[in-house]
């Protein structure tokens, strides 16, 4: 059973931003979204959620379609307001709020879950911080510790590496081994090429359409890249040159 | 005679101390949606549909009042949110569009009841800067159900109305139903403001709404003491104002009540800067 399978889904607003893009990826893996700027890797990974209109085609997660997908959903760091007047705690436990009816109160157990993620990511110290004086990684830190809160299956990452530290990025790619040893499919946006094969399995190549899909060792090729950056990555000549050399 | 002893001062009092309390709890979750101005636009927005309700009825009893204006600034809201969904128009010019035509159009009926020879016509002059003063016992019992409706609705739904406040794409990807509680938190903003009509008028309401949280935020950083604090600074100038207003005959309630709000704000902000240098001289010399 696949973790994500779309058929023929086309999304977007006036135009359509991706078209009839169908994909299946598997279970617990570590999966990256890449492609240029503007190219729908963020859309898609919306689309997925229903943040993004569905024009056409089906989704289904864990072989089943639903309108409440068992997905978690890290959004881009800058897409909020983080002068908005909360504390760390209460951020990740929003994570806990899709279970609950506005009347509901998180109990102990929901409190233990959000102790127990905040110290997934090394956060615990922080509980009590508003999130106005937390860095770049430690915002970043936050989010994740969200995600865990929902403790969904699958996660969706929007670029969860953009403008962090070093010591978050290593504490981040440990988690992934993690969730992917404990049977979690992740699926992330991502940028840096230099970082794919060591941080992720599998690939997804977009660029206003499917270029390729598959485990990164047999989908990422020179011919691939090429078609999905159309010459607009300096790093691809340099790979051409290390590939002549071999 | 002391003023404590005078019913209709008691009246003036509770009433302007609750709607103060309600707005600016209301209001401040408006503001920390980063919507500060959707409540200017509702007060104006409920001008005509008063102005409608009155020529239809020609009556200003209080429960026909809130029912017209309710329609009236709901009918707004959707103007708003019709534009920007559906034109490229930004939020901000789609605010003042609405905002300006709806109080243009309440203004050409009010006007327009003026010069008629309707009965009852007296007061709906006074919706532009509220008067307090003309509050009784029916107008006060209104203001506090209301007020009431609207402070369970917010400790009801605190939790996840500061959720879709933070961050809106996570509130829909968790599955909630956003346009539930957007509308609903519209409709207690939309009451709220209706009943601020009366004391502080419809070109004050924004400040009773804006400004106790903004104070508040020189003071705190949690929600829940930022809420509780705005509505103490709200009682504190509902308190101060019908008192002066009382003492200084021909100074009316609302605006007392926005200039000592302003003051506070001015205070909170000078204290925000003293704390500031006193506590980087502190750790300079550390």
């Amino acid at each position: 059973m696949n973790a994500i399978e779309t058929h023929n889904l086309s999304l977007g607003y006036q135009q359509f931003i991706l078209n009839n893009l169908s994909i299946s990826l598997p279970q617990a893996q570590r999966i990256a979204i890449i492609g240029p700027n503007g190219a729908g890797k963020s859309t898609f990974l919306k689309g997925l959620i229903n943040l993004v209109p569905l024009r056409e085609g089906r989704i289904s997660f864990l072989g089943q379609q639903t309108k409440i997908p068992p997905v978690a959903y890290v959004p881009q760091r800058e897409d909020v307001d983080w002068d908005f007047p909360i504390n760390v705690f209460d951020v990740v436990m929003m994570g806990r709020h899709g279970k609950l009816k506005f009347w509901q109160r998180p109990n102990q157990q929901d409190k233990a879950i959000v102790h127990g993620c905040l110290n997934k990511v090394d956060m615990q110290a922080y509980a009590e911080r508003q999130i106005s004086q937390l860095s770049g990684g430690q915002q970043q830190r936050v989010f994740i510790a969200r995600a865990l809160a929902q403790q969904a299956p699958i996660t969706l990452m929007d670029e969860p590496f953009a403008g962090i530290d070093m010591a978050t990025e290593k504490a981040l790619v440990g988690l992934f081994a993690e969730l992917k040893s404990l049977n979690q499919t992740l699926v992330c946006v991502h940028h840096d090429l230099n970082t794919l094969c060591e941080y992720f399995d599998w690939v997804v190549m977009i660029n206003a359409g499917l270029i390729a899909y598959g485990p990164i060792k047999q989908v990422l090729t020179l011919d691939n890249l090429q078609k999905t950056f159309e010459g607009k990555l300096a790093l691809l000549d340099n790979l051409q040159l290390s590939k002549a050399n071999e | 005679m002391s003023l404590w002893q005078d019913a209709n001062f008691i009246w003036v009092l509770t009433g302007t101390l609750l709607l103060g309390v309600s707005a600016a709890t209301v209001g401040g979750m408006a503001v920390l949606r980063q919507r500060a101005l959707i409540g200017d636009v509702l007060a104006h927005a409920a001008l005509p549909g008063i102005m409608i309700g009155f020529l239809l009825f020609e009556s200003t009893q209080p429960g026909l009042v809130v029912f017209a204006a309710l329609i009236s600034s709901l009918i707004g809201y959707y103007s708003i949110n019709l534009l920007t969904r559906h034109s490229k128009i930004k939020t901000d010019t789609a605010m003042a569009i609405v905002l300006s035509c709806f109080f243009a159009l309440g203004l050409m009926l009010l006007s327009y009841i003026q010069s008629s020879n309707l009965e009852n016509k007296s007061g709906l002059d006074k919706l532009l800067f509220g008067q307090a003063a003309a509050m009784n016992q029916i107008d006060v019992t209104w203001l506090i159900s209301i007020t009431l409706v609207a402070l369970v609705y917010l400790i009801l739904m605190f939790h996840k109305l500061r959720l879709i406040s933070f961050d809106p794409p996570f509130a829909k990807s968790l599955g909630l139903n956003l346009r539930f509680y957007e509308l609903s938190f519209a409709l207690v903003l939309v009451l709220t403001i209706v009943i601020g009509l009366q004391i502080v008028g419809v070109i004050l309401m924004a400040a009773a709404l804006l400004i106790p949280i903004s104070i508040a935020r020189f003071w705190s950083h949690s929600l829940r003491s930022l809420l509780g604090l705005a509505a103490g600074f709200a009682a504190l100038s509902a308190f101060i104002s019908t008192q002066l207003s009382m003492h200084l005959p021909n100074m009316p309630t609302g605006p007392w009540m926005v200039v000592i709000l302003g003051l506070l704000f001015v205070l909170s902000w000078l204290f925000s800067i003293i704390k500031q240098r006193y506590n980087f001289g502190k750790s300079h010399h550390v």
